[in-house]
Protein backbone atom coordinates (compact mmCIF):
# COMPACT_ATOMS: atom_id res chain seq x y z
CA UNK A 1 0.00 0.00 0.00
CA UNK A 2 1.05 3.57 -0.62
CA UNK A 3 1.69 5.31 2.68
CA UNK A 4 1.22 9.02 3.34
CA UNK A 5 4.89 9.99 2.81
CA UNK A 6 4.95 8.32 -0.63
CA UNK A 7 1.77 10.14 -1.53
CA UNK A 8 3.22 13.50 -0.49
CA UNK A 9 6.38 12.81 -2.53
CA UNK A 10 4.24 11.88 -5.51
CA UNK A 11 2.18 15.04 -5.26
CA UNK A 12 5.37 17.10 -4.92
CA UNK A 13 6.88 15.41 -8.00
CA UNK A 14 3.74 16.03 -10.01
CA UNK A 15 3.67 19.64 -8.84
CA UNK A 16 7.28 20.19 -9.91
CA UNK A 17 6.61 18.54 -13.25
CA UNK A 18 3.49 20.64 -13.78
CA UNK A 19 5.47 23.83 -13.08
CA UNK A 20 8.11 22.75 -15.59
CA UNK A 21 5.42 21.98 -18.13
CA UNK A 22 3.76 25.39 -17.65
CA UNK A 23 7.11 27.17 -18.06
CA UNK A 24 7.89 25.17 -21.14
CA UNK A 25 4.49 25.84 -22.70
CA UNK A 26 4.98 29.53 -21.89
CA UNK A 27 8.28 29.48 -23.78
CA UNK A 28 6.63 27.90 -26.81
CA UNK A 29 3.84 30.50 -26.77
CA UNK A 30 6.37 33.33 -26.44
CA UNK A 31 8.35 31.90 -29.34
CA UNK A 32 5.23 31.84 -31.55
CA UNK A 33 4.30 35.32 -30.34
CA UNK A 34 7.76 36.58 -31.34
CA UNK A 35 7.36 35.08 -34.81
CA UNK A 36 4.00 36.82 -35.23
CA UNK A 37 5.36 40.12 -33.86
CA UNK A 38 8.30 40.03 -36.26
CA UNK A 39 5.96 39.47 -39.18
CA UNK A 40 3.63 42.28 -38.11
CA UNK A 41 6.46 44.70 -37.41
CA UNK A 42 8.06 43.96 -40.75
CA UNK A 43 4.92 45.02 -42.60
CA UNK A 44 4.42 48.00 -40.27
CA UNK A 45 7.94 49.18 -40.97
CA UNK A 46 7.36 48.97 -44.75
CA UNK A 47 4.15 51.02 -44.41
CA UNK A 48 5.90 53.67 -42.33
CA UNK A 49 8.70 53.82 -44.87
CA UNK A 50 6.12 54.25 -47.68
CA UNK A 51 4.89 57.51 -46.15
CA UNK A 52 8.41 58.77 -45.42
CA UNK A 53 9.44 57.98 -49.02
CA UNK A 54 6.41 59.80 -50.37
CA UNK A 55 7.11 62.88 -48.26
CA UNK A 56 10.62 63.15 -49.70
CA UNK A 57 9.13 64.18 -53.04
CA UNK A 58 7.42 67.20 -51.55
CA UNK A 59 8.79 70.68 -51.05
CA UNK A 60 10.27 71.48 -47.66
CA UNK A 61 7.67 74.12 -46.99
CA UNK A 62 4.59 75.70 -48.52
CA UNK A 63 6.62 78.83 -49.36
CA UNK A 64 8.85 76.71 -51.63
CA UNK A 65 6.01 75.18 -53.62
CA UNK A 66 5.93 75.78 -57.37
CA UNK A 67 8.27 78.73 -57.59
CA UNK A 68 11.46 79.90 -55.97
CA UNK A 69 11.05 82.24 -53.07
CA UNK A 70 14.20 82.77 -51.04
CA UNK A 71 13.60 82.13 -47.38
CA UNK A 72 15.70 84.63 -45.46
CA UNK A 73 14.34 83.92 -42.02
CA UNK A 74 12.62 81.02 -40.27
CA UNK A 75 9.64 83.32 -39.75
CA UNK A 76 9.03 83.05 -43.51
CA UNK A 77 8.19 79.37 -43.04
CA UNK A 78 4.61 78.24 -42.77
CA UNK A 79 2.85 76.73 -39.80
CA UNK A 80 2.74 72.95 -39.65
CA UNK A 81 -0.16 71.13 -41.21
CA UNK A 82 -2.08 71.04 -44.42
CA UNK A 83 -2.73 74.29 -46.27
CA UNK A 84 -6.19 73.18 -47.41
CA UNK A 85 -4.69 70.38 -49.56
CA UNK A 86 -6.10 66.90 -49.26
CA UNK A 87 -4.08 63.72 -49.67
CA UNK A 88 -2.79 62.70 -52.26
CA UNK A 89 -2.44 66.34 -53.30
CA UNK A 90 -0.13 67.32 -50.47
CA UNK A 91 2.51 69.63 -51.88
CA UNK A 92 4.86 70.15 -48.99
CA UNK A 93 6.47 68.08 -46.27
CA UNK A 94 4.47 69.29 -43.32
CA UNK A 95 1.12 68.75 -45.03
CA UNK A 96 1.48 65.25 -43.62
CA UNK A 97 1.14 66.64 -40.09
CA UNK A 98 -1.79 64.85 -38.38
CA UNK A 99 -2.36 62.74 -41.48
CA UNK A 100 -3.90 59.34 -40.72
CA UNK A 101 -4.13 56.40 -43.05
CA UNK A 102 -5.63 52.92 -42.71
CA UNK A 103 -4.07 50.13 -44.77
CA UNK A 104 -5.47 46.64 -45.18
CA UNK A 105 -2.70 44.13 -45.71
CA UNK A 106 -2.35 40.40 -45.73
CA UNK A 107 -1.26 40.67 -42.11
CA UNK A 108 -4.29 42.70 -41.03
CA UNK A 109 -5.30 46.33 -40.79
CA UNK A 110 -2.72 48.94 -39.85
CA UNK A 111 -3.34 52.52 -38.82
CA UNK A 112 -0.60 55.02 -39.59
CA UNK A 113 -0.47 58.38 -37.87
CA UNK A 114 1.95 61.09 -38.90
CA UNK A 115 3.18 64.07 -36.96
CA UNK A 116 5.62 66.71 -38.19
CA UNK A 117 7.54 68.97 -35.85
CA UNK A 118 10.17 71.66 -36.13
CA UNK A 119 13.37 70.43 -34.50
CA UNK A 120 15.98 72.24 -32.48
CA UNK A 121 19.03 72.60 -34.81
CA UNK A 122 21.44 72.29 -31.88
CA UNK A 123 19.81 69.06 -30.71
CA UNK A 124 17.90 67.21 -33.39
CA UNK A 125 16.27 64.96 -30.80
CA UNK A 126 14.55 67.98 -29.30
CA UNK A 127 11.30 69.35 -30.69
CA UNK A 128 11.39 73.11 -31.11
CA UNK A 129 8.44 75.34 -30.34
CA UNK A 130 9.85 77.85 -32.80
CA UNK A 131 10.15 77.49 -36.56
CA UNK A 132 13.54 76.18 -37.65
CA UNK A 133 15.15 74.90 -40.83
CA UNK A 134 14.71 71.32 -39.64
CA UNK A 135 11.49 69.33 -39.70
CA UNK A 136 10.99 65.84 -38.36
CA UNK A 137 8.33 63.46 -39.58
CA UNK A 138 7.31 60.78 -37.10
CA UNK A 139 5.25 57.96 -38.56
CA UNK A 140 3.62 55.62 -36.05
CA UNK A 141 2.04 52.48 -37.43
CA UNK A 142 -0.21 50.45 -35.14
CA UNK A 143 -1.27 46.91 -35.95
CA UNK A 144 -4.57 45.38 -34.93
CA UNK A 145 -2.70 43.61 -32.14
CA UNK A 146 -1.88 47.01 -30.66
CA UNK A 147 1.84 46.90 -31.40
CA UNK A 148 3.25 50.17 -32.68
CA UNK A 149 6.27 50.77 -34.86
CA UNK A 150 7.64 54.29 -35.27
CA UNK A 151 9.89 55.65 -38.00
CA UNK A 152 11.27 59.17 -37.95
CA UNK A 153 12.74 61.15 -40.80
CA UNK A 154 14.43 64.51 -40.43
CA UNK A 155 14.52 66.91 -43.32
CA UNK A 156 16.38 70.19 -43.53
CA UNK A 157 15.71 73.24 -45.62
CA UNK A 158 19.13 73.47 -47.29
CA UNK B 1 1.84 -7.69 -7.90
CA UNK B 2 0.73 -5.24 -5.23
CA UNK B 3 -1.28 -2.08 -5.71
CA UNK B 4 1.61 0.31 -4.96
CA UNK B 5 3.71 -1.23 -7.73
CA UNK B 6 0.85 -0.97 -10.24
CA UNK B 7 0.13 2.65 -9.30
CA UNK B 8 3.86 3.47 -9.52
CA UNK B 9 3.98 2.03 -13.03
CA UNK B 10 0.87 3.93 -14.03
CA UNK B 11 2.11 7.26 -12.73
CA UNK B 12 5.63 6.64 -14.04
CA UNK B 13 4.20 5.76 -17.46
CA UNK B 14 2.03 8.86 -17.43
CA UNK B 15 5.01 11.06 -16.59
CA UNK B 16 7.08 9.38 -19.28
CA UNK B 17 4.37 10.00 -21.87
CA UNK B 18 4.14 13.66 -20.85
CA UNK B 19 7.90 13.94 -21.09
CA UNK B 20 7.94 12.39 -24.56
CA UNK B 21 5.10 14.68 -25.71
CA UNK B 22 6.95 17.71 -24.36
CA UNK B 23 10.09 16.64 -26.15
CA UNK B 24 8.27 16.09 -29.45
CA UNK B 25 6.59 19.49 -29.05
CA UNK B 26 9.96 21.11 -28.44
CA UNK B 27 11.49 19.53 -31.54
CA UNK B 28 8.50 20.53 -33.71
CA UNK B 29 8.49 24.11 -32.42
CA UNK B 30 12.21 24.36 -32.95
CA UNK B 31 11.92 23.10 -36.54
CA UNK B 32 8.95 25.40 -37.18
CA UNK B 33 10.82 28.35 -35.76
CA UNK B 34 13.87 27.59 -37.90
CA UNK B 35 11.72 27.18 -41.00
CA UNK B 36 9.88 30.44 -40.28
CA UNK B 37 13.20 32.21 -39.80
CA UNK B 38 14.44 30.90 -43.15
CA UNK B 39 11.25 32.06 -44.89
CA UNK B 40 11.74 35.51 -43.30
CA UNK B 41 15.37 35.62 -44.40
CA UNK B 42 14.27 34.69 -47.92
CA UNK B 43 11.65 37.42 -48.10
CA UNK B 44 14.08 39.93 -46.65
CA UNK B 45 16.66 39.09 -49.32
CA UNK B 46 14.11 39.36 -52.15
CA UNK B 47 12.68 42.59 -50.70
CA UNK B 48 16.17 44.11 -50.57
CA UNK B 49 16.82 43.41 -54.26
CA UNK B 50 13.36 44.65 -55.30
CA UNK B 51 13.76 47.82 -53.22
CA UNK B 52 17.20 48.47 -54.71
CA UNK B 53 15.75 48.39 -58.23
CA UNK B 54 12.37 50.02 -57.69
CA UNK B 55 13.76 53.14 -56.03
CA UNK B 56 15.97 53.72 -59.06
CA UNK B 57 13.31 53.43 -61.76
CA UNK B 58 13.98 56.10 -64.37
CA UNK B 59 17.25 57.33 -62.83
CA UNK B 60 19.40 58.92 -65.54
CA UNK B 61 16.77 58.23 -68.21
CA UNK B 62 15.66 61.07 -70.46
CA UNK B 63 13.04 59.27 -72.52
CA UNK B 64 10.47 56.67 -71.49
CA UNK B 65 11.25 55.38 -68.00
CA UNK B 66 8.78 52.52 -67.72
CA UNK B 67 8.50 50.35 -70.83
CA UNK B 68 5.80 47.85 -69.85
CA UNK B 69 3.73 46.85 -66.86
CA UNK B 70 1.46 44.03 -65.85
CA UNK B 71 0.36 42.41 -62.62
CA UNK B 72 3.34 40.08 -62.52
CA UNK B 73 5.94 41.90 -64.61
CA UNK B 74 7.50 45.31 -65.08
CA UNK B 75 10.18 46.52 -67.47
CA UNK B 76 11.88 49.83 -66.87
CA UNK B 77 15.08 51.71 -67.64
CA UNK B 78 17.53 52.99 -65.08
CA UNK B 79 21.17 53.88 -64.58
CA UNK B 80 21.32 51.23 -61.87
CA UNK B 81 25.03 51.50 -61.15
CA UNK B 82 25.24 55.29 -61.46
CA UNK B 83 27.82 55.05 -64.25
CA UNK B 84 25.84 56.77 -67.01
CA UNK B 85 24.97 53.37 -68.45
CA UNK B 86 21.21 53.05 -68.69
CA UNK B 87 20.08 49.46 -68.31
CA UNK B 88 16.82 47.79 -69.10
CA UNK B 89 15.51 45.90 -66.09
CA UNK B 90 12.64 43.44 -66.03
CA UNK B 91 11.03 41.79 -63.02
CA UNK B 92 8.86 38.87 -63.97
CA UNK B 93 7.14 36.24 -61.85
CA UNK B 94 6.86 33.16 -64.01
CA UNK B 95 4.18 30.82 -62.67
CA UNK B 96 5.02 28.27 -65.34
CA UNK B 97 8.47 27.71 -63.89
CA UNK B 98 8.23 25.81 -60.65
CA UNK B 99 11.24 26.00 -58.38
CA UNK B 100 12.60 22.45 -58.54
CA UNK B 101 15.29 23.16 -55.97
CA UNK B 102 12.74 22.96 -53.15
CA UNK B 103 10.14 20.46 -51.99
CA UNK B 104 7.50 23.16 -51.97
CA UNK B 105 5.13 22.68 -54.94
CA UNK B 106 3.83 26.26 -54.70
CA UNK B 107 6.99 28.28 -55.13
CA UNK B 108 8.03 29.62 -58.50
CA UNK B 109 10.97 31.44 -59.98
CA UNK B 110 10.99 35.22 -59.85
CA UNK B 111 13.17 36.58 -62.66
CA UNK B 112 15.23 39.73 -62.58
CA UNK B 113 16.51 40.41 -66.06
CA UNK B 114 19.14 43.12 -66.55
CA UNK B 115 19.96 43.97 -70.19
CA UNK B 116 18.69 40.58 -71.29
CA UNK B 117 20.63 38.58 -68.72
CA UNK B 118 18.34 36.50 -66.53
CA UNK B 119 19.01 36.39 -62.81
CA UNK B 120 16.56 33.87 -61.33
CA UNK B 121 15.54 34.60 -57.76
CA UNK B 122 14.38 31.38 -56.11
CA UNK B 123 13.92 32.06 -52.41
CA UNK B 124 10.56 30.29 -52.10
CA UNK B 125 8.47 33.01 -53.72
CA UNK B 126 4.85 31.83 -53.95
CA UNK B 127 3.14 35.12 -54.78
CA UNK B 128 4.39 38.28 -56.47
CA UNK B 129 2.01 40.97 -57.56
CA UNK B 130 2.36 44.60 -58.54
CA UNK B 131 -0.31 47.28 -58.52
CA UNK B 132 0.33 50.63 -60.21
CA UNK B 133 -1.02 54.00 -59.08
CA UNK B 134 -1.06 57.40 -60.72
CA UNK B 135 -0.33 60.70 -58.99
CA UNK B 136 -3.92 60.90 -57.75
CA UNK B 137 -3.49 57.47 -56.13
CA UNK B 138 -5.86 55.71 -58.52
CA UNK B 139 -4.94 52.36 -60.03
CA UNK B 140 -3.61 52.75 -63.54
CA UNK B 141 -2.33 50.63 -66.41
CA UNK B 142 -0.96 53.61 -68.33
CA UNK B 143 2.84 53.41 -68.25
CA UNK B 144 3.22 57.17 -68.62
CA UNK B 145 0.97 57.83 -65.62
CA UNK B 146 2.58 55.48 -63.10
CA UNK B 147 3.68 57.37 -60.00
CA UNK B 148 3.66 54.63 -57.34
CA UNK B 149 4.12 50.89 -57.44
CA UNK B 150 2.83 48.57 -54.77
CA UNK B 151 4.66 45.26 -54.59
CA UNK B 152 3.11 42.34 -52.74
CA UNK B 153 5.28 39.37 -52.00
CA UNK B 154 4.72 36.07 -50.22
CA UNK B 155 7.48 33.56 -49.54
CA UNK B 156 7.21 30.08 -48.09
CA UNK B 157 9.75 27.78 -46.54
CA UNK B 158 11.36 25.27 -48.85
CA UNK B 159 10.60 22.26 -46.67
CA UNK B 160 7.48 21.44 -44.70
CA UNK B 161 7.26 21.02 -40.95
CA UNK B 162 4.49 18.66 -39.97
CA UNK B 163 3.09 18.98 -43.50
CA UNK B 164 2.90 22.77 -43.32
CA UNK B 165 5.05 25.33 -45.13
CA UNK B 166 5.88 28.45 -43.13
CA UNK B 167 4.60 31.55 -44.86
CA UNK B 168 5.69 35.16 -44.61
CA UNK B 169 4.37 38.21 -46.45
CA UNK B 170 5.73 41.67 -47.31
CA UNK B 171 4.32 44.58 -49.20
CA UNK B 172 5.58 48.03 -49.95
CA UNK B 173 4.50 50.97 -52.05
CA UNK B 174 7.42 52.56 -53.86
CA UNK B 175 7.37 56.18 -54.90
CA UNK B 176 10.34 56.40 -57.30
CA UNK B 177 11.72 59.92 -57.23
CA UNK B 178 12.59 59.92 -60.95
CA UNK B 179 9.02 59.25 -62.06
CA UNK B 180 8.12 62.66 -60.68
CA UNK B 181 10.79 64.68 -62.46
Amino acid sequence: MVDTSDFILLVAALFIFAIMQINFSGSLIRSTQNQVDTELNYTALALAQDIADESRLKAFDEVRVGYYVPVTSTSDLSTLGTDSEVYPNFDDFDDFHNYTRVDSTRNGVYTSTVTVDYMDPTNLRQVSVNKTYYKRMMVKVASEMGDTVAVSYIRRYY
Amino acid sequence: MNLSLISSFLIGGLLLLMLIKTNVGMVETSAESMSDQLAKQNIDAVADIISYDMRKIGYGVQNQKILSISEDAITFQSDLDNNKGVKQVTWHFDKTQSNNATQNPDDYILFRKVDGVDEPVGMGVTQFRMIYYDAANNETSDITAVARIKVKLVCQSSEPVDGQYQKTAWEKTFTPLNLHI
